[in-house]
């Protein structure tokens, strides 16, 4: 029985001590995944870890505004920004202008016309990282054209919503420093629709609850951003939108984060956008687990979970992206 | 819920708590274990539990009417069963792959197919469980076993959640006895479990990940990409990667169960160390292996019906177990690559055992010719396993090729592989000579510290395996399957 003593004083001690040195670890793997069930163990060991993990930070900042305090003696700023409570905002986002969704995108004037060697740059989420999304096929597919170079940088979980997990806009401008490219296929989005905070320069921290109208701002900002990397870089720009999804909240949410792309875009004369909401859908425009091939043979769509996609799918995304491409670029087989 | 994750911990602090209080009520102890059993399933989708209960109350049903040879037909009995449990898991790890392949083929021979397309979800661990039950209807029928009589006990044998998504496939014989009265009273082996816990976290969280996300995932996807050394890399590295994945989370099932007070059969004993494929397939997913042999190969025959049929039985079982893995062709050539290579090497030590003999009579062998045999043996068997990992892991038959044939293809692809990258990959070949020895002394060390210290060190060890893991939770590959 001594032993199971052990064994149990050792758990209780784990689960007391590894959200405590891991707390940002076990933040980041909160982060949308399959399998991702909310049960009291998970509730229990998020919430502990998070507590833990603005423990650290109101300690790092209060360090932070000592040092303010000591260098400026401008005291009373730093006081009273300790005092503001974290801002939570609670506004419900606002309906799009249908007057500014971009459905007229086709009649936009674009500046698109890298020369050639093509040196495309594909990045994005899970949906570039790995199987069961674009990247793999579409790089491939590249690869079989003429003065084409492909450099694929997927992370998976990644988006704009969460830098402190993975800054795209700090990750891409070292990617294009280091290897010039010309061309850039995007596709974000799968793990953005989710709340985040940001934290100003005098440590004040700011909540954007998702779904409000200043979270919708604030993830504008981050993709006008990021799209200006490009713009600065004088790289042509192609935004995959993401499919539509089966779960229907989740497929509403990636339906706004679209409708964000897309408007976006179209203030850059440099990008254009790719939907691809409409080609995996039934006749009636709904989900569609599975859609007829060349043969007439019914196609599963999608993986297990309803988001990612099976390689017939993920065919049917890259010869809508490759068909976009080539209205700008002359794509010429190598053999 | 994954093994690796401090929510699992969190539960599992629960659950070894309960355990030991509740043995001295065994009722109510296989009760508790059954009930979190199936609230760990449940976590992983509630629709999958009902097919877990039902599959185990049938199965237990079919146990007793074999047993009392019920209309006196237990062999039908038993082949109904195999059936209704082949047809379970065919429904939904193949359905799909037969429809695909019935609107290919038919219309070519001139019929129509009308099959309906059903987007089925697999229910994660039910290869595994499906056989746990097969084996338990055909060692009742063989009279190896006899019927369980508690319908709890059966349930906890199939759903025992240690074992219950990627195994080991426990034999009911060997696990439903650790049930009665109680269970065991003490933790056997208290250091080795703690230790195979670790070394499963080591392997999964922090070399496998890394290798995953840092070379095999991007090469495999696109080798056309790759040079030829990244392509030498990457093979080499996903030979230890399977490994990795899969021998860590038996380690970690192995491991939890012992503290619970189980014992669960050894599922891996150092495989890449095998000096044949038979040797291999001995120390390899030995509770898969072990349970093709004696629920395929030996019913087929075995090697009792001479040698075309032996070879024969070798190659059909292995190419089943290929389609265990799962309903896409790479994994059935994996499978019949594997089942000609053993049959080849089963035809060559035949016809060379009584040369062999002779030669060492004639004493023109030598010990360092036997050494230098086997090490040939170990390096053959090692490259003809990590060709076969190749048409494992690739997206498709034609993907394996192109990483094959990336291999002697001039590439003018210059690429810089990180040195961090090369290091990992010969630390873990390394770690495969030194992971036995390493488990060993490091069982020793914990018994010779006093408590405190021997707490301290292992939530340091916990603590840091978690800060050199990756930023997402590693999925196991073989939950896939």
């Amino acid at each position: 029985m001594q032993e199971a003593i052990k064994s149990i004083i050792l758990f209780g001690v784990l689960v007391l001590a590894l959200p405590l040195f891991n707390s940002q670890k076990v933040i980041l793997w909160d982060s949308p995944r399959e399998s991702n069930q909310a049960d009291i163990f998970h509730s229990f060991v998020f919430s502990y870890a998070s507590k833990v993990e603005d423990m650290k930070r109101s300690l790092s900042t209060k360090a932070q505004e000592i040092k303010v305090v000591d260098t400026s003696a401008d005291s009373t700023s730093s006081l009273q920004n300790q005092a503001l409570p974290p801002q939570s905002i609670d506004k419900p986002i606002t309906s799009v202008d249908p007057a500014t969704s971009a459905t007229s995108i086709q009649n936009q004037v674009k500046e698109i016309n890298p020369l050639s060697p093509y040196r495309f740059l594909l990045v994005g989420d899970s949906f570039m990282a790995v199987m069961g999304g674009v990247g793999d096929i579409l790089e491939s597919s590249l690869l079989k054209y003429k003065s084409v170079e492909v450099l694929r940088v997927g992370k998976v979980s990644s988006g704009l919503s969460r830098p402190d997990y993975f800054d795209w806009p700090n990750q891409a401008r070292q990617i294009i420093t280091n290897s010039q490219p010309n061309v850039a296929i995007v596709m974000l989005g799968t793990n953005d629709a989710q709340s985040f905070e940001t934290y100003s320069t005098d440590g004040v921290k700011t909540i954007f609850k998702y779904g409000t109208q200043q979270w919708g701002q604030e993830y504008r900002k981050r993709v006008r951003e990021f799209l200006e990397i490009f713009q600065a870089n004088n790289i042509t720009v192609y935004w995959i939108g993401m499919p539509i999804m089966r779960d229907p909240s989740y497929s509403e949410r990636i339906r706004g984060l679209n409708l964000i792309y897309e408007q976006e875009i179209l203030n850059f004369s440099n990008a254009r956008f790719i939907p691809t909401r409409d080609l995996l859908v039934d006749s009636n425009g709904n989900y569609a687990s599975s859609l007829t091939d060349f043969r007439g043979r019914q196609m599963a769509t999608r993986v297990a979970d309803g988001i990612h996609l099976t390689v017939f799918a993920g065919e049917i995304v890259e010869k809508q992206v490759i068909k976009i491409v080539g209205e700008d670029i002359t794509l010429e087989d190598k053999y | 819920m994954f093994f690796l994750t401090i929510e699992f911990f969190a539960f599992f602090f629960l659950v070894l708590l309960l355990n030991w209080l509740l043995k001295k009520w065994p009722l109510v102890w296989r009760l508790f274990l059954l009930l979190v059993s199936y609230y760990f399933y449940w976590l992983w989708d509630f629709r999958f539990l009902g097919i877990l209960v039902v599959v185990s109350i049938f199965n237990y049903i079919l146990g007793l009417l074999i047993e009392r040879n019920f209309w006196h037909s237990r062999r039908f009995i038993l082949i109904c069963g195999v059936i209704a449990n082949v047809a379970v898991l065919g429904f939904f790890k193949y359905y799909d792959f037969f429809r695909v392949s019935m609107e290919t083929f038919l219309p070519k021979l001139g019929f129509s197919t009308n099959l309906p397309f059903l987007e089925i979800i697999l229910p994660v661990g039910i290869s595994f469980y499906i056989f746990r039950n097969i084996s338990y209807l055909a060692d009742v029928a063989w009279g190896k076993i006899k019927a369980e009589k508690s319908v709890i006990d059966y349930s906890l044998f199939v759903a025992f959640f240690p074992q219950l998504l990627a195994g080991p496939i426990t034999r009911a014989g060997d696990f439903l006895s650790q049930l009665k009265n109680g269970g065991n009273r003490v933790i056997t082996d208290f250091y080795d479990n703690i230790t195979l816990i670790i070394l499963g976290l080591f392997k999964k969280l922090v070399l496998s990940s890394f290798l995953v996300l840092n070379l095999t995932d991007d090469v495999f996807a696109v080798p056309q990409n790759h040079s030829a050394e990244a392509i030498f890399l990457a093979i080499l590295a996903y030979t230890l990667v399977i490994y990795f994945d899969f021998s860590g989370y038996s380690d970690m099932a192995i491991g939890y169960s012992g503290l619970l007070g189980f014992k669960l059969p050894a599922n891996f004993n150092t495989p890449y160390l095998a000096t044949s494929l038979k040797d291999f397939w001995k120390r390899w997913h030995i509770s898969l292996s072990s349970w093709i042999k004696d629920y395929i190969y030996i019913p087929l025959g075995g090697n009792r019906k001479g040698a075309f049929r032996k070879n024969f039985n070798l190659i059909f079982a292995m190419t089943i177990s290929g389609l265990w893995h799962g309903s896409a062709g790479h994994y059935i050539f994996w499978g019949f690559w594997h089942g000609v290579g053993s049959a080849f090497e089963h035809l060559f030590s035949d016809k060379s055992k009584m040369p062999m003999t002779q030669l060492n009579n004639a004493k023109t062998s030598s010990q360092i010719k036997e050494k230098l045999k086997k090490v040939f043996g170990w390096l053959a068997t090692f490259i003809f396993v990590a060709v076969g990992w190749v048409f494992f892991r690739a997206p498709s038959f034609q993907g394996a090729l192109a990483m094959l044939g990336g291999l002697f293809k001039p590439s003018n692809v210059v690429e810089a592989i990180p040195l961090l990258v090369i290091l990992v990959t010969v630390g873990g070949l390394l770690f495969l000579f030194l992971e036995k020895p390493a488990s060993t002394g490091f069982n020793r060390l914990q018994a010779r510290l006093p408590f405190a210290l021997w707490l301290v060190i292992i939530v340091i060890i916990f603590i840091s395996l978690f800060n050199l893991s990756p930023q997402t939770v590693p999925p196991f590959i073989y939950f896939s399957f």
